[in-house]
């Protein structure tokens, strides 16, 4: 079929599950114990201003009209009150994100290059020293604790060398961010010509990318070395080799393209947990992403927070699947005449 | 998927999505959503223009400030590290701390209290002695019942607009007859009707209370119960929310020291000092404050030790000692009168029986948890009432630890045995390792308790419910008179009596009490209230910790009065 | 011969596959110390797990609070925690409970996972479609969200969060099998079977099922580094694990409050554990993949 169709299929699938996603989070939330309009009224607050606070955030409605009437808010961009924050939920959500966004690419560029290099250097060397060398390595990093690791990297690198700054955010306390045009602090601070503000920026990124770069490399190089033995084992690749043409031409022009598919899927899967935001990274760091907000608005029965967070998540999710499948068909013409 | 399947599913869904479509299109907006929230997260308008405030011909006891051009460049910068964001900037609504001094700055109130600073002008205690703010003098009438306050001329909105007589009253209106907690606060003063508040002229307020409480007057001293611009809140109101409160909740419209500059929620808010504040200029001794939030304790720690932050609240106990011994840090230690206790639901079995109640009172290791989860940083609770208050009798005290008693107690209770759950919250740290230790100290005397650490939505919901059976909370009173603490804390049926201790005598003697001008009768009914309440044993004071407040080296400043509110013009940095 | 003999037969086939990789493993010379270090080390927990009363001589919940934080002595291998307990006790029976939680939540995940998605992959049709729509909504959450959610929802209790996590886990199982699945139902002896009039339910259970298993155990043993991580995550915000039961996620987080002073033994120990822990199963998962992949 054509990627018009082929486009359209998917898409449509990932609606269905996305209104999947909607309906289910919804009645999670209605199902969370303890009352939200308690919360919010407070201790001291007479029967009728819990009604009142009850009834302003329809609460009292059965779950279907809660259920439609959020739905039919959702479609015209309005994801509700966060109570906690008392700001608009789209609002929150997108002040947050490129704080999540920046974090997560510079955690994704480090894991998949790393990644890719000592993965592809283990396929095309295996078994020698640096296979095996990799080989650990990627065992150890995929066994350390993430919040464990963070701890330890502020108490080396930060208490005891000094070399990186603060743990606090993702500026130097007294600077003033950029007024935009991304909201990603790197590319921000360059355009406005901040040179300091571009230090600071890198220098607050460090240790949280790393640390996230550290546990999700073993996956992108396990992944990488698998996928290249597989091509490297395979029957045109042996009589190509047999013919005589050179390794790395094979390597580069050959090999890697066809192995990439399963690569890219780890890599896609890798982002978008990435994007997620990470919870415990970002209390570690102050770093004021989506993550530590969807783990408050889950503490505190923000319920509109909750589900604009999971809504959110799955947009994302569902855009870089299809992103990925549409990356398939480009390199592999059999997926999409199928 | 098959295709058929595929097919009609997706018919279906694109007819739900357009049904959708049309019906928003149709209806009124949910009252959930925000009047048109602006994209960038500026607050409050611009302050009035520099113009020098009108110089009044009344006999004005202080002279109009000149408008003295902002020295910007000499005074500091400060950095305030704080656990907790903004939620709203409502003064009838808000619950974080951070909210609460940001709310006691931006606002105003009549009066304020009087400090007294330490012999280094580190700290600033309040003196529980109240000065003119908002008022520029005030009078009692001879009957003692009315206090008339002259309103001082020339203050202004940050909107612009002229705060009078009626700017006050709106306020105290909004608080009696408004959402929220603040008429409780206010009928401890006497305060239960808006009628009792009378608008003389433009800048005279009286304020009448025929029984009237020693608590009148710290109540006008709270800025919570601020002048408010009644223009404002009219255009913001709507039916059902006569009182615009839901704009107040992101926007600031107030008369106080400061102006809210910017707030990034999730991140930080910054101040900045109301140059046209009748004070004057010279009042502030910073030029800007910026307010962070960081979560992690440790990480606030680390900021401190390392210069990043001038001022952060919320240092772990156990770390205090060494923080002292480090020069560049600054340690703040107020014993106060809050205290943490557990709480044992009077009517929620086995804690209805008295006896259980005061076997658990035996059973708890009180100086362990003293001297190993407070590290020392706090001081023993005796009684309900905090020995800092006056009347406070902590020698009646029968509750030492002694296992032995705890058990003979529970047998005469008939409980051999008995499983109970702790609710704790999750997010205090000294509340979960008080509870292994009480925990531990239970077992022993046959007791089962397993720990429930809860998130604090779930928690306070139970709790204002009083649902919990067996809790740790902890509690502070603004105002440091007896009968306050008794109001909220042990009162029938009050909203935080949370474990329903009800005994009609001891409200009685309340009544008595809380209106007697006699201090010595005063006095007398309050220890006699204090000896019932420690006979029924209705929850264990656990022990009174200490604030404690890290700064960097050169802070100067902490100003601090009885309702905790810190006032931030006092906080600078020596060079 | 007879039905019931013919039937019989591919069973003994069949039964013997899974485990051929395992004996084929041990011979092979790649990997082959990360595997023995790994086993070494998961046998080491199990049996500290099994054994841990006997192994030490401290009573990992009683507080003493004489004893607070302790350095590393003789008398206290790990040296004491806030309460005064003895940390190489509590290390010890934190391994009950994490071992407990990580094989539980495999275990619920892998059963309910690979039975659905060797039904759904058979059987296919309508129950197939609405299956994989659920997991797709499932596996729309990051995991570790879904189980924290779940775990709000139901209460903190060990119970719920193993429900959580396990849940969260299902659909990659659910995925894997159904995959596998797919590919075999249509091999020659499948074919055979129903052509002799082998029940489907027969085939399913003893020869499809087993076939398209593999991949589930190998993703399995890698799941169970991962629940012991997600599990120590979660313990570490304050979910599940209610004191003073002893888990070394709790542990890092009570000794992450001592990062800044000297009690250096509350959050290295329990932090090493779970590395050992984790880095044990992936090396056996690791080498588990690596034959597989062999085999195919």
């Amino acid at each position: 079929m054509s990627i018009g169709i082929y486009i359209l299929r998917r898409l449509g699938l990932a609606v269905i599950t996305l209104f999947g996603v909607v309906v289910a989070v919804f009645l999670l939330t209605r199902v969370l114990p303890g009352n939200p309009a308690y919360v919010k009224a407070g201790p001291y607050a007479k029967p009728e201003q819990i009604e009142r606070i009850t009834r302003e955030m329809g609460l009292d409605k059965p779950i279907p009209v809660q259920f439609w009437n959020y739905f039919t808010d959702l479609l015209h961009g309005n994801m509700g009150m966060s109570w906690s924050t008392s700001h608009p939920v789209r609002e929150d959500l997108f002040q947050r994100l490129p704080a999540t966004a920046e974090l997560a690419t510079a955690a994704f560029v480090m894991a998949s290059a790393i990644g890719l290099t000592l993965g592809i250097l283990a396929a095309v060397k295996k078994g020698s020293v640096i296979d095996q060398i990799v080989h650990v390595l990627s065992v150890v990093g995929a066994s350390v604790a993430l919040f464990w690791l963070g701890l330890m990297l502020i108490y080396v690198f930060y208490y005891k060398l000094r070399w990186v700054p603060d743990p606090m955010g993702r500026l130097d306390a007294l600077m003033q961010p950029p007024p935009g045009p991304t909201g990603l602090l790197m590319i921000d601070t360059l355009v406005h010509g901040d040179v300091k503000g571009f230090r600071s920026a890198v220098g607050h990124l460090i240790l949280p990318t790393v640390s996230l770069a550290i546990v999700l490399t073993p996956t992108i190089a396990k992944m990488a070395r698998a996928s290249m033995l597989e091509v490297l084992q395979s029957d045109y690749v042996q009589t190509a080799r047999a013919i005589g043409l050179s390794t790395t031409r094979l390597v580069w022009r050959d090999a890697l393209p066809n192995a990439m598919i399963p690569i890219l899927t780890t890599m896609g899967i890798v982002l978008a947990y990435l994007l997620a935001g990470n919870v415990l990274i970002e209390s570690l760091f102050a770093w004021p992403g989506i993550g530590f907000y969807a783990w408050s608005a889950l503490m505190s029965n923000d319920f509109d927070a909750i589900q604009g967070f999971v809504l959110l998540i799955g947009v994302l999710y569902v855009f870089i699947n299809l992103v990925i499948d549409l990356l398939y068909s480009v390199i592999d013409p059999r997926i999409r005449l199928a | 998927m098959k295709f058929k399947a595929f097919t009609t599913v997706s018919m279906l869904m694109a007819m739900v999505l357009v049904a959708g479509m049309l019906a928003g299109c149709g209806t009124t907006p949910a009252p959930t959503t925000a009047p048109a929230p602006t994209t960038a997260p500026a607050p409050t308008t611009a302050p009035a223009p520099t113009t020098a405030p009108v110089a009044t011909t009344a006999p004005a006891p202080t002279t109009a400030p000149e408008p003295t051009t902002p020295p910007a460049a000499e005074k500091p910068v400060i950095v305030m590290a704080l656990d907790s964001d903004l939620d709203n900037l409502e003064p009838t609504f808000f619950k974080t701390d951070s909210a609460y001094y940001l709310v006691s700055n931006v606002y105003q109130s009549l009066l304020h209290e009087v400090y007294e600073p330490d012999a280094d002008g580190l700290v600033l205690m309040g003196t529980n002695t109240f000065a003119p703010d908002g008022a520029e003098s005030y009078t009692w009438s001879a009957d003692g019942e009315c206090a008339t306050f002259k309103i001082r001329q020339g203050m202004k909105f940050s909107n612009g607009k002229d705060v009078t007589a009626k700017s006050f009253k709106y306020g105290m209106d909004r608080a009696l007859l408004g959402p929220g907690y603040l008429a409780s606060l206010m009928a401890l003063g006497g305060v239960t009707d808006a009628n009792q508040i009378t608008v003389k002229d433009d800048y005279t307020l009286e304020v009448c209370a025929p029984n009237k409480t020693p608590m009148f007057e710290p109540v006008f001293a709270f800025n919570v119960i601020p002048a408010m611009d009644e223009e404002t809140s009219k255009e913001h109101a709507t039916a059902e929310d006569a009182w615009g409160t839901e704009w107040y909740k992101t926007n600031v419209v107030g008369s106080g020291p400061y102006i809210l500059q910017e707030w990034k929620p999730g991140e930080q808010y910054v101040v900045e000092p109301n140059l046209s504040f009748w004070r004057g200029a010279d009042f502030f001794q910073n030029s800007k404050l910026i307010v962070k939030l960081i979560p992690n304790p440790q990480d606030r720690e680390l900021l401190l030790k390392s210069g990043g932050i001038d001022l952060t609240i919320g240092i772990p106990f156990k770390d205090v000692d060494d923080l002292k011994k480090d020069p560049n840090v600054k340690i703040i230690e107020i014993p106060y009168s809050r205290v943490r206790y557990l709480g044992m639901n009077n009517k929620i079995a086995p804690f209805d029986n008295v006896k259980v109640r005061q076997a658990v009172m035996y059973a708890i290791p009180y100086d362990t948890i003293l001297q190993k989860a407070v590290y020392g940083h706090g001081r023993p609770a005796k009684s309900i009432i905090p020995s800092d208050f006056e009347t406070s009798d902590q020698t009646y005290w029968p509750y030492n630890t002694d296992a032995a008693k705890a058990k003979a107690l529970l047998q005469e209770a008939g409980v051999n045995g008995a499983d109970v759950e702790l609710a704790v919250r999750l997010s205090i740290p000294e509340d979960v390792e008080a509870a292994t230790w009480i925990q531990s100290a239970l077992s022993e005397v046959g007791i089962n308790v397993t720990v429930n650490k809860m998130a604090d939505a779930q928690y306070f919901d139970k709790l204002n419910k009083h649902e919990l059976a067996f809790f740790i909370h902890d509690w502070y009173s603004w105002l440091h008179d007896p009968f306050y603490q008794f109001n909220w804390m042990a009162r029938c049926t009050f909203a935080t009596n949370y474990v329903d201790y009800c005994d009609p005598e001891f409200d009685k003697l309340f009544d008595q009490g809380l209106y007697e001008q006699d201090k010595d009768k005063r006095a007398a009914i309050s220890v006699q209230m204090q000896h019932m309440w420690l006979d029924a044993a209705p929850w264990v004071p656990l022990y009174h910790p200490n604030w404690i407040i890290g700064t960097g080296p050169k802070f100067k400043g902490f100003a601090v009065d009885f309702g905790l509110m810190l006032q931030y013009a006092h906080m600078t940095k020596t060079p | 011969m007879t039905t019931r003999e013919l039937s019989r037969k591919p069973d003994a086939v069949v039964r013997a596959r899974p485990l051929r990789w395992v004996t084929r493993g041990a011979r092979s010379l790649r990997g082959r110390k990360l595997f023995f270090l790994s086993l070494f080390l998961v046998l080491g927990l199990l049996f500290l797990a099994v054994f841990a009363p006997l192994v030490v001589p401290y009573n990992p919940l009683k507080t003493n609070p004489e004893e607070q934080f302790l350095a590393p002595s003789r008398v206290h291998w790990m040296g004491t925690d806030q309460f005064g307990r003895d940390m190489f006790a509590r290390l010890v029976h934190a391994t009950r409970l994490d071992l407990m939680i990580s094989f539980s939540v495999v275990g619920l995940a892998l059963v309910v996972g690979s039975l659905l998605g060797a039904l759904s992959g058979y059987v296919g049709g309508m129950f197939d479609d609405v299956l994989m729509r659920v997991v797709d909504i499932l596996q729309s959450f990051p995991a570790f969200i879904l189980a924290m959610g779940m775990a709000a929802v139901l209460g903190n209790s060990i119970g719920n969060v193993i429900l959580a996590i396990g849940v969260a886990y299902t659909p990659y199982f659910v995925r894997l099998t159904r995959g596998e699945m797919l590919k075999v139902r249509h091999l020659e002896y499948a074919d055979a079977a129903r052509c002799v009039g082998v029940s489907p339910w027969r085939t399913l259970y003893y020869h499809l099922l087993p076939n398209s298993i593999t991949p589930s155990l190998v993703q399995a043993a890698l799941a169970l580094g991962w629940a012991m991580l997600d599990t120590a995550g979660l313990a570490f915000l304050g979910l599940g694990i209610r004191p003073p039961v002893p888990e070394w996620g709790v542990m890092v987080s009570e000794g992450a409050k001592n990062i800044l002073s000297v009690e250096w033994w509350t959050w290295l120990f329990p932090g090493l554990a779970i590395f050992v822990a984790v880095f044990g199963f992936n090396g056996i998962a690791d080498t588990l993949r690596a034959r597989v992949m062999r085999e195919e």
